[in-house]
């Protein structure tokens, strides 16, 4: 993913509606591909990409992303710096420097006392430019890949400008888990709905409250792989630009092709759930992070579900993130077994939440059977149990 | 009973059983993603002053200082009309200092820090400047003076920060400064850079510049950003006493005769579509016409591409680089500073003589070992863009080269402003323009006001 300036930005706007100037075919891409294949530098590769018979925003553009995957020569950069500060000194003694001669003698006096040739001289000192810097390997996309991230790349830059994002994605908590994190590690807000079989969501961010802002457009823009990581998605946006704000909308089916985006299988949490489930597995039909509940407007994954019965393991943490959670849980309404470390748990945890359980080092399946017995549905066939 | 203010990214959180009268503070909104009462952080210190007021019992927990108190290791000594400035923005430690370029805005920020004693987060336009500015707080606060720009960042009580760093960094760090200071404040009032007064919580505030006035107007916003003007000294009170005095020589060079064919093509282009509609420009927001016209018209398009094509031809010409020759032959003794408006004209300068550049696509280290190297006299000229523009300190420039750059009047005595600390003989600036194009007259524009 390589984010694009916001000079590259191409749109088409009609009445209040706002739509990026897709890439339809891919014979552009093809010829921005061409020009990095021919050119031995980066420069030479911008000159050619000016001279394309394109539009200007729409050729950088796609330069720009294919310069992000260029193998580009590594040079040694503290080399190069010792090597111009070297020529800057040894000019000013000869001060001032106005002749081709007196040019080429600096150098000369540099490679002597740097015991380097004058060519490696000459060569060093033109690297600080990144214009001059070889390519090694023109990027290894086809026009198609390239016009898939570049399309991508559209969507993102008009999202620089946007003032909110709203989403809908399926129920999936994988998904969900990871644009949930993004968006709290980008310190951005979300909201949370269920609906249409899916989760709707509405990004922005604190100051949001209080006046439109595009100030969180670019972290926002940040989130676009995620939320089409799902599959099926449909992104909604308001986008400010000039003086105007314009509606941006689209999804899964309208969307030109864009680059697929493998969704990570998710590690377990904790070793402690890990043996849970393990233990619970054995006997019962369990799901880990079976679906997203959404309570007060946030989401909550369960760790398990066993039946129709949920499971949360509450492992060590902070004492915040534990008031936090308990509030959460408070609010879920559905049948909930809540198994905490015997040195966490408040005395509020026990007397306000039906079924909990006290575990030592972990939980054991001894300890809760009574529990997930009403619940459980026999596994012995071993069958596939995990959610999709 | 009581109210609770917490810091949330820029705003301040408000919980509790609210009274009427903070309730109604137009800046007080509630916010039902969370069910609190929330204000951008700006607005902190009313807040407090309006429950005080009221006898509202407040708990504060916005603070996340970096340090408890900030001693100065040595004392600030100051200038009499220094002192003045200091003084006159302590009666309500809000406000902006207006001084002349040369005549030490920065030791009077610094003696408002080690008056206040209270960490403090030190805002600046370029990378250059925070160096200079952590040099000089390492004098009083050694050991106390963090950074934090592109790839270094180092909080401590006193932080050196830029102001494209900070406008994101303060919904992260802006609790922990109590004391902002603005270096050239005149960029502060920025929609963006605007955010970073905003979002911080901090009561006291300072702005250093030596030109207000913004062609934009927004300058009025200051006054709620930072404070009114406290203090104001104009450059005829200070030159030739504290600063140098100077000559401007304007130079002209004739464009290569392929230049002038050329700039003639594209004037042709330029003009026939500009009289057509009949536009006419009195001012630069005048010329956004034609750029928002560009966005439907792609004759109104050619018409600006051939407008920054005449613009480039006239900055970048070949005489310009043989120009800077001459007037190194000139000064074989002076330290000279050579100003750009594009790189690749300084590139060609650099390249042809041998002259170290600062400009944005430099590495940083090579940018700050040049700068050191010049400053201590070991290279005897720089060529650069507009990274120099404002504030950087080089003691003993006395000659300036200024190869091309917009019509602004400010900019125009920024750039002066480099070879205006004080020193014995007078100062020399070159203006070197294209003879027979438009910049006779962006260089007559840009002189007037100085």
């Amino acid at each position: 993913m390589t984010l694009m300036p916001l000079d590259y930005l191409r749109v088409a706007r009609r009445g209040r509606v706002v739509r990026p100037r897709y890439l339809g075919d891919a014979e552009a891409a093809g010829e921005v591909l061409e020009a990095a294949k021919r050119s031995r530098t980066v420069g030479e590769f911008r000159n050619r990409v000016g001279e394309l018979p394109l539009d200007r925003k729409l050729a950088e553009g796609l330069a720009h992303i294919v310069e992000s995957y260029l193998k580009k020569e590594a040079v040694d950069k503290r080399l190069v710096t010792r090597v111009r500060v070297e020529v800057f000194k040894t000019a000013a003694s000869r001060w001032p420097v106005l002749s081709e001669e007196d040019r080429r003698a600096v150098f000369a006096a540099v490679a002597e006392k740097l015991k380097l040739d004058v060519a490696a001289v000459e060569e060093l000192f033109s690297k600080a430019y990144e214009e001059n810097l070889a390519i090694l390997e023109p990027p290894a996309l086809t026009p198609e890949e390239l016009a898939r991230e570049y399309n991508l790349a559209l969507i993102q830059t008009l999202l620089f400008k946007s003032l909110y994002v709203k989403a809908w994605v399926p129920n999936s908590p994988a998904v969900v888990k990871r644009l949930v994190r993004a968006v709290k590690g980008y310190r951005l807000m979300y909201l949370a709905e269920e609906g249409g079989d899916g989760l709707f969501f509405h990004f922005d961010g604190p100051v949001s409250a209080l006046r439109q802002t595009e100030r969180y457009g670019t972290r926002l823009a940040k989130l676009v792989p995620y939320i089409i990581s799902a599959g099926r998605w449909k992104i909604e946006a308001e986008v400010k630009l000039g003086e105007r704000t314009y509606t941006f909308r689209e999804d899964w089916q309208t969307a030109p092709p864009l680059p697929a985006a493998a969704v990570e299988e998710e590690e377990f949490d904790s070793s402690i759930e890990q043996e849970f489930y393990r233990q619970v597995s054995r006997v019962c039909r369990v799901e880990r992070e079976p679906e997203v509940l959404v309570v007060d407007r946030r989401v909550y994954i369960p760790d398990f579900k066993i039946g129709d019965l949920y499971v949360e393991v509450v492992g060590f943490w902070t004492p915040d993130y534990l008031r936090r959670k308990y509030e959460k849980l408070v609010k879920v309404k559905k049948p909930l077994l809540v198994l905490v470390s015997e040195e966490l748990a408040m005395a509020t945890w026990r007397d306000l939440l039906p079924n909990v359980v006290l575990f030592k080092d972990r939980p054991r399946l001894s300890d809760v059977f009574k529990y997930i017995k009403p619940y459980c549905v026999s596994n012995s066939r071993r069958e596939a149990t995990r959610s999709q | 009973m009581g109210i609770v203010v917490t810091w949330d990214r820029g705003t301040v959180l408000i919980e509790g059983e609210l009274p009427p009268e903070l309730r109604r503070l137009s800046f007080v909104k509630f916010d039902e993603r969370v069910g609190k009462y929330r204000a951008l952080a700006v607005y902190y210190p009313r807040i407090l002053a309006v429950a005080k007021a009221i006898g509202a019992e407040v708990e504060d927990r916005v603070w996340a200082p970096h340090c408890a108190e900030v001693r100065p290791a040595a004392e600030v000594k100051l200038r009499p009309y220094q002192q003045k400035a200091l003084e006159a923005w302590l009666r309500t430690k809000r406000g902006v200092v207006v001084m002349p370029t040369g005549a030490g805005k920065t030791h009077v920020a610094i003696a408002a820090i080690a008056a206040l004693r209270v960490p403090a987060l030190v805002v600046v336009p370029t990378v250059e400047l925070v160096q200079q500015w952590r040099t000089r707080l390492q004098h009083y606060f050694p050991g106390r003076v963090g950074v934090w720009y592109g790839e270094e960042k180092r909080e401590s009580c006193v932080t050196v920060i830029t102001y494209d760093s900070a406008y994101g960094a303060v919904e992260a760090i802006g609790n922990k400064y109590q004391l902002l200071v603005f270096d050239e404040v005149h960029h502060l009032p920025s929609p963006s850079y605007r955010q970073i007064a905003e979002l911080s919580p901090a009561p006291y505030r300072i702005g250093l510049t030596a030109t207000p006035e913004r062609a934009d107007g927004l300058h009025v916003d200051l006054d709620w950003l930072v404070g009114p003007v406290v203090y104001r000294l104009s450059p005829a009170e200070v030159r030739g006493t504290w600063t140098a005095d100077y000559d401007i020589e304007v130079v002209r060079v004739s464009l290569k005769e392929e230049e002038k064919a050329l700039y003639k093509e594209y004037e042709k282009t330029y003009l026939s579509y500009v009289r057509k509609r009949g536009l006419r420009f009195k001012s630069p927001s005048d010329f956004q016409i034609l750029i928002r016209l560009a966005g439907r018209d792609p004759e109104a398009r050619k018409a600006l591409e051939a407008w920054h094509a005449m613009r480039r031809l006239v900055l970048e010409t070949r005489a310009k680089v043989e120009a800077v020759g001459e007037v190194l032959a000139k000064h074989p003794s002076s330290k000279v500073l050579v100003f750009t408006e594009y790189t690749s004209l300084a590139r060609a300068v650099s390249e042809q003589y041998l002259i170290p550049l600062v400009t944005h696509d430099m590495s940083p280290q090579e940018r700050e070992l040049v700068m050191s190297m010049f400053k201590r006299g070991e290279v005897r000229a720089l060529v650069t863009g507009k990274v120099l523009d404002e504030g950087v300190d080089v003691p003993d420039v006395d000659v300036v080269v200024i190869l091309g750059g917009t019509s602004s009047v400010r900019q125009f005595i920024q750039r002066m402003g480099r070879a205006l600390r004080q020193k014995p003989h007078k100062a020399k600036i070159y203006e070197v323009v294209a003879s027979g194009t438009r910049e006779v007259d962006v260089s007559r524009r840009r002189r007037r006001g100085v």
